[in-house]
């Protein structure tokens, strides 16, 4: 087998309502030559039978196996680790790719050698997989969370407003060789991701917005800890 | 294969009788013979005969068509015989399909399928699967379908009418079976008035078809028995009711012809009020009628405008004294539309066969568009197990199911889901009764679906009957408690 242009990685912890569908979305890529690993962060649900299912139906499916539940930022990066190829594609257990995300963001990286992390709008979708509608700043009707020109003092302010899903986040493997996602109190409270692009920011990377739907971001809405994620935040900008 | 297509003529339209001929020898398969009986001299019919390669043609005195046909039975030399009619059209692969049949059923002496009529704004008849008992009570086999040549019982001279009836009952009687071939076989006239099977007005049809009937019954030495059971679009289950409380059995309101005690009428569907009420019309006058409502039909009256509702009950108040139900909802909407009808869970007929439980897990999945996005979610969710989806028009076997997932906005446990419960299977659904695997779906999308799926995955490494189920329902649905309560009305005074 030739080596993988990508690769998918997705931490998953007691995902299996919608693991499933999508590591599906990913052996459904147009561009066929990728690699798919899946790190099983200890889950006790049935996460194990459906990553057996797909390892038995696709050479292409990686799996890692953690003994036990040790947070999703250490699951990134277990899995970013074993990746062979030089293009990271990050994704969530229950959100799903569009059939020409690889493609899309591999001649992305050709054609633009400067950028190292790239982002791309998305939609929102709800438990069973309906699009979400909304209405955009001019008040058209709209499915789409646009990607705006990548700008830090927006960043700094709020969660992710300018990355609409870290789903949709691809970077090349140079950029993991510096920077790593943060655990503990980071990926307790689910904001390990916006940790981890600041410090990719910091460490001089650049960022580049590509204006096409490539993810579905699954939207279930959770309780968070607002307080505590505001220190943390002020913590990581001082 | 050789077959023998044996044809009584007598007063035939030239061009029918020719055409009837010609698709004889347009079939598919050439291994037969054709036995020409003209019922008495014929000179305009003969030399149509004579335009095809006919093995024989016997003119005889005029005497009927069981006479020909037994004329012609002596001349035959086929492995089967085919008592064909002169305005009946062959499809051209019928006898293939016969021989097709009766080589893959080697313990049926004889086969059989529908047929439909000339005339296309006609449905055709559709028959159906062969069953002894059915047979019995009504005719479902035409004479025109192949019957070994050593099961021949030959046919009934003294009859009028009804003589393939009484031919087919015989060959059942000796121990013959019949292989059932779904779909029409061939195509034929409809009766004129002056035929043997037509008549000029209802009420002549009837009087004719009574003294028909009852001769046949008379000969045959039918018990009297003083309950019957009639349903219209639940064929299978009313013939198995109407088993378990030996009684008669009739689907076609011609074929009411005698006072009975007590009548049953399964199922009452908005779509056939007429002949529901002819039914029941023909009911005697001290007869007591029952009426054992249908989940599907109680739901399609419930959906109906209140009017028609009203229009509708009201006509047929004094009509019905007892009212009957399988289970609890349609008990629920039966009340709410000022109906009170008694629980009497419907017997079983899974039980001969006891528990065969699928060596496969798969699971069987029921629902409609109020569930379908949550249940599509959960097949989408677990690739490793096989779901199958019921579409309609599709054949299943409910019975090489573990699980059925059944989500329906009109949640109810159906004679299909009970069977399925005695069987030893489980139920994950949204119906509330005992041992149903009630799992409805709350305010948390994601943990209802998690729940089935975990319900799912525990059926599946668990793998074994479900005894709990199967005894609870053993027990509630059994045929001696439907024999009972049903027989008990011929105790009670009428309340209409």
């Amino acid at each position: 087998m030739k080596p993988p242009k990508a690769s998918f990685v997705i931490p998953c912890y007691n995902g299996q309502a919608f693991l499933a569908e999508t590591i599906q979305s990913c052996l459904d890529q147009t561009e066929g030559r990728i690699e798919i690993i899946v790190v099983d962060d200890g889950s006790t649900d049935g996460t194990a039978d459906i990553l057996t299912h797909f390892q038995y139906l696709d050479e292409r499916v990686n799996v890692i196996r953690l003994e036990k539940n040790m947070g999703r930022s250490n699951a990134r990066n277990r899995g970013i680790e074993a990746a062979q190829s030089d293009i990271i594609l990050t994704l969530d257990a229950d959100d799903i790719c569009l059939r020409d995300r690889v493609e899309k963001t591999l001649k992305y990286f050709k054609k633009n050698p400067g950028i190292d992390l790239m982002y791309s709008d998305c939609n929102n979708v709800d438990v069973w997989g309906d699009l979400i509608i909304y209405q955009d700043q001019q008040g058209r009707q709209t499915d789409t969370v646009p990607a705006l020109p990548f700008d830090i003092e927006r960043l700094r302010k709020t969660l992710n407003t300018y990355i609409p899903a870290h789903s949709g986040l691809s970077y090349k493997k140079s950029v993991f060789e510096k920077v790593k996602y943060s655990g503990g109190d980071w990926s307790d409270h689910c904001i390990d991701d916006w940790k981890f692009e600041l410090d990719c920011y910091n460490a001089g990377f650049r960022f580049g917005a590509l204006n096409r739907v490539l993810v579905r971001y699954r939207f279930i809405p959770k309780t968070r800890d607002e307080e505590k994620i505001k220190q943390l935040k002020e913590a990581a900008l001082a | 294969m050789k077959f023998s297509f044996i044809i009584p003529v007598y007063k035939k339209a030239p061009e029918t009788f020719r055409n009837c001929l010609k698709s004889l020898f347009n079939m598919s398969h050439k291994d037969m013979e054709v036995i020409c009986v003209f019922d008495g001299p014929d000179p305009v019919l003969e030399p149509i005969a004579d335009e095809f390669p006919i093995t024989k043609k016997v003119v005889i005195e005029h005497g009927g068509a069981c006479k020909a046909r037994n004329e012609g039975a002596k001349f035959a030399t086929g492995d089967f015989l085919s008592f064909w009619d002169a305005d009946c059209f062959a499809e051209p692969e019928m006898s293939a399909m016969w021989e097709m049949t009766l080589k893959d059923n080697l313990d049926c002496d004889f086969c059989y399928s529908g047929y439909a009529w000339a005339d296309p704004n006609m449905k055709g008849f559709e028959s159906e699967p062969f069953d002894p008992f059915t047979l019995e009570h009504y005719n479902y086999i035409a004479s025109m379908f192949p019957l070994a040549k050593d099961k021949f019982p030959g046919w009934d001279e003294s009859l009028t009418g009804m003589q393939d009836w009484d031919y087919w009952r015989r060959v059942v009687r000796a121990g013959s079976k019949g292989a059932f071939i779904p779909g029409f076989g061939f195509v034929t006239e409809v009766p004129g008035a002056d035929s043997i099977s037509g008549s000029k007005s209802e009420s002549e049809h009837f009087d004719k078809t009574k003294a028909r009937i009852e001769a046949v019954r008379k000969k045959l030495g039918d018990p009297e028995r003083d309950v019957v059971v009639h349903g219209l679009t639940y064929k299978r289950d009313t013939g198995f009711a109407a088993k378990v409380l030996n009684a008669d059995f009739i689907w076609n309101p011609f074929w009411l012809v005698k006072p009975y005690k007590l009548s049953l009428m399964m199922g009452f569907h908005p779509q056939s009020l007429d002949i529901s009420r002819k039914m029941l019309d023909r009911t005697g006058k001290d007869t007591k009628r029952a009426i054992y409502w249908m989940g599907m039909d109680a739901e399609a009256f419930y959906t109906a405008p209140y009017w028609q509702v009203k229009t509708v009950l009201k006509d047929f108040d004094d009509k019905i004294n007892f009212h009957f139900c399988n289970e609890k909802r349609t008990y629920d909407i039966l009340t709410d539309m000022g109906i009170f009808p008694e629980i009497v869970p419907f017997p079983y007929d899974a039980e001969k066969e006891g528990i065969k439980f699928p060596d496969k897990f798969k699971v069987l999945v029921l629902t409609d568009d109020v569930y379908e996005k949550v249940i599509h979610g959960v097949i989408k969710a677990m690739p490793e197990v096989e779901f199958t989806r019921v579409v309609p028009d599709t054949y299943y076997n409910m019975m090489d199911y573990t699980v059925s997932l059944q989500y329906t906005k009109n949640p109810r446990l159906d004679n299909n889901s009970r069977n399925f419960l005695i069987k030893g299977r489980y139920l994950i659904s949204n119906v509330d009764v005992p041992h149903s695997g009630y799992l409805p779906i709350g305010d948390d999308p994601v943990k209802f679906k998690n729940d089935i799926i975990n319900r799912i995955r525990e059926l599946k490494t668990e793998n074994r009957p479900n005894m709990e189920a199967r005894n609870f329902y053993l027990a509630e649905a059994s045929p001696e408690n439907f024999r009972a309560k049903i027989l008990s009305i011929l105790d009670r005074e009428a309340v209409a």
